[in-house]
């Protein structure tokens, strides 16, 4: 049985086919438009994803889509009508948008893949993020719980899971959502809401929680977990421009303007403090989450999904301070996961198959050379050998050189993974200042992941019991070991974690061996990773955005599959 | 899809609308919806419908 899942219009469009309850394929529209959390309908992904299965539109038996379209213009409705005439302003837009295209979005996904209207389903938004969190995940029985800006109501939900079953036991609505809070301070901060929450948690390293009173005060907790925001501090309810109103500017100061710089460093580290304030309060918030949905839920383990469950130093304070005793994160835990969970519920849920497989890598994307041209405009060498590959590309990473290494199929979510990823010597501290100021032209708080060997993850971090399912993924946060903190300068964030990858030689051999051949010839088995892109653009898609990249960007070499471009 | 197909799927996505309304307990919105209805048709004539969310996403 094919289904074929999709994810559109806000952000993160994707498509997800999944054969017999396993993800066959599954990738976001950004790579292959290669805009930046490209939203639009994501007809590229859906033809790759047929293209992978050998499958036609009309041989899909469901086509499901992430969310419920009909709920969400009634939450749009209501939102507006209880702050008219202040929405006003968007009222009008938002009725065109809806009226116009949304609300018959069974029409338009009908119209636009050519398919019969009753082969298309819809799923609740949190119950898609629940369902790419558990089905995938190593539990038989599991909590879940789902934490994002907005679905249809719910921004948070307590769920359970078990075997095929899975089921949301209660939800928290709009407007009070820790996503948005999130968000508002994100904007607040000058950073693009949807993209710049990963940059406030990074520049949260490096600031005091200062602010951690003004903004906790925009919050109150019940004891039954729930918690309720204080609206009046929000322009996001009304105003489709600004989501922080008065108040957050009398609680923190004037918000910084994009272009403005970004205070930080000893002396004045406003922004920074900022940023620091907002990660302890969500993290104290998430956690008194996950303590009352064990009471509700009392299972060892903990699925974790929605755009919050990116932010890895919460997943680790859960995973360490929180009754759970293991934790899976789905690696697309934003929206563009919702389109593999939406499947995998209708497969399990709906259709009440038992099949499970359990997600071990997030390789389901295209593969490298499927952009590769007949005629390159670069000069590469072609080394057949696996091992001379290895040990050309080892000797590279000893002279200081930064490598672009692309293979096999892309990632499926947000983090590069070792399949388009740019590596370096993680020894070198200069590393990080040369890669974020010449190559990737982004802030220099910006911190780089270390990816390491499996064998060997223990023997540098701190890597707590039950993280096993979460750290191929890059999904925590981790402590370096004290005595190893000099031997991995360049991919330590400022105040000594890490957002690590452990390199699984069953899941990526290749990866696993490159790093394995540096840390015979260095003691040091990891290897600096960060996504291969240019700032604002999505990760490459393959071997032609590869050699783009390489030409417009101080980049000293690329390897895409056994070619080597200089 | 044909014209016929098209016209049914617009009809049961209105009465779900409708129905989905009257369970949640938002029945006094159906009233409105059945005011802007009719722009539907212009704005789906049009076909200049932008698709891409604004930068506060929450409204849309």
């Amino acid at each position: 049985m094919d289904i074929l899942g999709i994810s559109a219009f806000y952000h993160d469009a994707a498509a997800a086919l999944v054969r017999d309850g396993i993800p066959l394929a599954a990738a976001q529209e950004e790579r292959f438009t290669q805009i930046k959390n490209d939203p639009t309908f994501p007809i590229n992904a859906i033809n790759f994803c047929l293209q992978e299965g050998s499958v036609s539109i009309n041989e899909i038996d469901w086509i499901v889509f992430y969310e419920k379209p009909l709920r969400k213009f009634e939450r749009i409705l209501v939102t507006h009508l209880s702050h008219f005439p202040r929405s006003s302003k968007a009222f009008s837009r938002a009725m065109f948008l809806w009226l116009g295209d949304r609300l018959w979005l069974k029409n338009r996904i009908a119209s636009e893949l050519g398919v019969a209207p009753k082969k298309i389903l819809f799923t609740e938004h949190h119950q898609s993020h629940a369902a790419s969190a558990f089905f995938p995940s190593p539990f038989r029985d599991a909590a879940i719980l789902t934490v994002d800006g907005v679905g249809e109501w719910a921004t948070t939900t307590f769920g359970k899971g078990s075997e095929n079953h899975l089921e949301i036991i209660s939800e928290l609505h709009f407007p009070h959502s820790l996503g948005l809070l999130y968000s508002s301070i994100t904007a607040f901060l000058g950073f693009r809401v949807n993209e710049g929450e990963q940059k406030v948690m990074g520049l949260a390293a490096y600031g005091k929680p200062a602010y951690q009173d003004q903004i906790r005060s925009l919050l109150s907790f019940s004891n039954d977990g729930s918690f309720e925001l204080d609206v009046s501090a929000f322009r996001y309810p009304f105003d489709p421009e600004k989501s922080f109103g008065p108040k957050i500017t009398k609680l923190l100061g004037n918000e910084r303007k994009p272009d403005n710089p970004i205070l930080y460093q000893s002396g004045n580290s406003k922004h920074a403090d900022i940023a620091a304030s907002v990660q302890l309060v969500l993290e104290e918030c998430m956690l008194k989450l996950a303590n009352q949905l064990h009471l509700q839920v009392p299972s060892k383990n903990l699925c974790l999904a929605g755009g919050v469950a990116l932010n890895v130093v919460v997943n680790s304070k859960i995973l360490e301070q929180s009754p759970f005793e293991n934790i899976f994160i789905q690696p697309a835990a934003g929206d563009a996961g919702g389109a593999l969970g939406a499947a995998l519920y209708i497969y399990h849920v709906e259709l009440n198959e038992k099949k499970r497989f359990t997600q071990k890598h997030a390789f389901l994307g295209e593969k490298a050379e499927a952009t590769r041209s007949v005629s390159t405009r670069n000069i590469y060498e072609e080394i057949s050998d696996e091992d001379k590959l290895i040990e050309n590309v080892v000797h590279k990473l000893l002279n200081q050189k930064t490598v672009g290494w692309v293979q096999g199929k892309f990632e499926w979510g947000p983090r590069s993974l070792g399949h388009r990823s740019l590596i370096a010597d993680p020894r070198n501290v200069e590393m990080k200042q040369h890669i974020n100021q010449y190559i990737k032209h982004r802030e220099m708080f910006r911190p780089f992941a270390p990816a390491i060997t499996k064998e060997n993850a223990d023997k540098f971090f701190d890597i707590p019991k039950g993280a096993d399912s979460a750290v191929p993924f890059m999904l925590l946060s981790v402590f370096a070991l004290e005595e190893k903190i000099e031997f991995m300068p360049a991919a330590l964030h400022v105040d000594n974690t890490a957002r690590v990858q452990v390199v699984d030689k069953d899941s990526d051999p290749l990866f696993h061996k490159l790093i394995s051949r540096f840390g015979e010839q260095t003691g040091v088995p990891i290897l600096l990773n960060t996504s291969l892109n240019l700032q604002g653009q999505p990760m490459v898609r393959g071997e032609n955005q590869a050699t783009d990249l390489l030409q417009k960007s101080q980049l000293d070499c690329l390897v895409v599959e056994n070619r080597i471009y200089n | 899809m044909k014209f016929t197909q098209s016209t049914n799927t617009y009809i049961s996505t209105f009465l779900e609308l409708i129905i989905g309304l009257h369970k949640s307990g938002y029945w006094w919105l159906i009233p409105l919806i059945i005011i802007l209805l009719p722009l539907s048709f212009f704005f789906i004539l049009a076909q200049a419908v932008p698709i891409v969310a604004p930068f506060v996403y929450t409204l849309f």
